[in-house]
């Protein structure tokens, strides 16, 4: 007898497993009472880990708002730029909050909430530096890596100022740390990440040349909880709350007028 | 082989090459006249000096030849500040280069005093040359004939690591090369202009050094 059953109960599991489609709408993912989000843990300040091993950044801190929102328990997977959109399609997690920007390609497999933070790039300097764009720039030189989105855009806003191009932007914040140059175009998280490790020297942004979005990864087919997601960011970014986050970690808040999908 | 070569891409690009080719040009020529100087002067040392400075000129020579360029040059541009020196990118090269070169030429410049016969030398002191006078009118000009091909393909040489300068942001003609690159993506296109021009200049650095040789060495008999 004891073996029929199980033999049964196999037989349900393989069936469930098979016919089943594992897709975890909304409602699904209220009945289980787990939100299953694939975070990032090498990409400082998004997702990394802490000294004492833990999981922390601005998307750890948008999936625990997530879990909160719905009201059920938070499963942490940590996901690489290269497996993000796999885990994804195959319904392994719910929800990717991973530094990820929307491309058409991506679209085709994923969907993509409205975006709920961004990353900058601009021209940063001194935080007592008397600029406050780049009009006024006068003599001053820039460092910059060579061939970078910073580069194209700072070449284009003020072709005739003093640029140093550099191989990359380690070599760029070199020189700007050793003073070789005055300013530095850079990414705001890299700008704030030289900030922390050496706060004389802070970094405050003078002019930014364009914001990078990053949306919350959804599986197709989601109907109900890609709307959800949306309306979570909605509200979060209506009432200051991501864009305080972003703050936090990134350095800079927001931009007013963020865009939406 | 689908690629199509687009040439004609470069050409908006000719004032930066031509003001990349200019700064190579003169960092080389300003380079090898310092380094030449600075090579003669320590090979002057080491051969004959009084003790102590021929200690400092062998931990120069030594230190500078077991180092990397790129190092060196690092520590002008990036350490230095921190010491309250500041140069700027095309200063740095040329310090860089100018000390690099100095060890390099110092030692092909002792292989040729070495070789100047010890009779001379004596022969110079006992016409009653003083050490300078002897390093000067009897073994100098000798040692230059002498190692005048060898010193003259690390000068060569030197010309073609004025590309590593670009690490530091100095405008030369590599440094051009790779924003040409990074704007246009032509790679292929710009690397093989480059190229050109860079066996043109060492082609143009040859027939100097030719010239340079009949005039000094080949139409003025030596004294």
């Amino acid at each position: 007898m004891m073996k029929h059953l199980s033999t049964i109960a196999c037989a349900a599991l393989v069936s469930l497993a098979v016919t089943a489609p594992a897709k975890a709408d909304l409602q699904d993912i209220l009945d289980a009472g787990t939100v299953r989000i694939g975070v990032p843990a090498d990409v400082p300040p998004f997702g990394f880990l802490d000294g004492s091993n833990q999981q922390v950044g601005l998307d750890i801190e948008v999936a625990k708002l997530i879990a909160e929102a719905l009201g059920v328990d938070l499963e942490l997977t940590t996901v690489t730029s290269a497996n993000r959109i796999s885990y994804l399609a195959t319904n392994r997690i719910d929800l990717t909050v991973a530094a990820m920007g929307a491309t058409p390609e991506r679209a085709l497999q994923i969907d993509f909430s409205s975006p709920y933070s961004a990353l900058s790039i601009g021209l940063f300097g001194p935080e007592d530096s008397e600029l406050s764009s780049l009009a006024d720039l006068g003599d001053q030189t820039i460092g910059v890596a060579r061939g970078t989105t910073q580069d194209i855009e700072l070449t284009e806003r003020a072709p005739d100022a003093n640029i140093q191009r550099y191989d990359d932007d380690a070599t760029a914040a070199s020189a700007y740390l050793s003073g070789q140059v005055e300013l530095l175009a850079t990414a705001n998280i890299i700008a704030n990440d030289l900030s922390k490790r050496d706060p004389d020297n802070a970094l405050a942004p003078i002019e930014i040349f364009r914001y990078s979005p990053t949306h919350v990864g959804v599986p197709k087919g989601n109907p109900d909880l890609l709307r959800w997601v949306d309306t979570f960011v909605f509200y979060n970014l209506n009432n200051g709350r991501l864009s305080e986050m972003t703050e936090e970690w990134l350095g800079q808040p927001l931009p007013e007028r963020f865009p939406s999908m | 082989m689908n690629y199509s070569f687009r040439f004609s891409s470069l050409l908006a690009y000719r004032d930066e090459i031509i003001e990349g080719l200019l700064l190579t040009l003169q960092l080389s020529a300003a380079t090898i006249l310092i380094g030449l100087v600075i090579g003669v002067v320590i090979a002057a040392l080491r051969t004959g000096g009084p003790g102590p400075l021929r200690s400092i000129a062998t931990v120069y020579v030594e230190t500078i030849r077991n180092t990397p360029l790129l190092v060196q040059l690092f520590i002008i541009f990036f350490g230095l500040p921190s010491l309250g020196l500041r140069f700027t990118a095309n200063e740095a090269a040329l310090i860089g280069l100018s000390i690099n070169l100095g060890a390099y030429s110092a030692e092909i410049i002792r292989a040729g005093i070495e070789s100047v016969r010890k009779s001379q030398i004596e022969a110079g002191h006992a016409l009653g040359l003083n050490g300078y006078q002897v390093f000067r009118h009897v073994v100098l000009f000798q040692a230059l004939k002498a190692i005048y091909p060898a010193l003259t393909s690390q000068f060569i040489l030197l010309m073609l690591m004025t590309s590593i300068v670009s690490t530091i942001g100095a405008n030369e003609l590599f440094h051009q090369a790779s924003f040409i690159d990074s704007r246009t993506f032509r790679s292929f296109e710009v690397y093989t202009a480059i190229t050109l021009i860079y066996l043109g200049l060492t082609l143009l650095f040859r027939g100097v050094f030719a010239a340079i040789y009949w005039c000094v060495f080949v139409r003025r008999p030596a004294r």
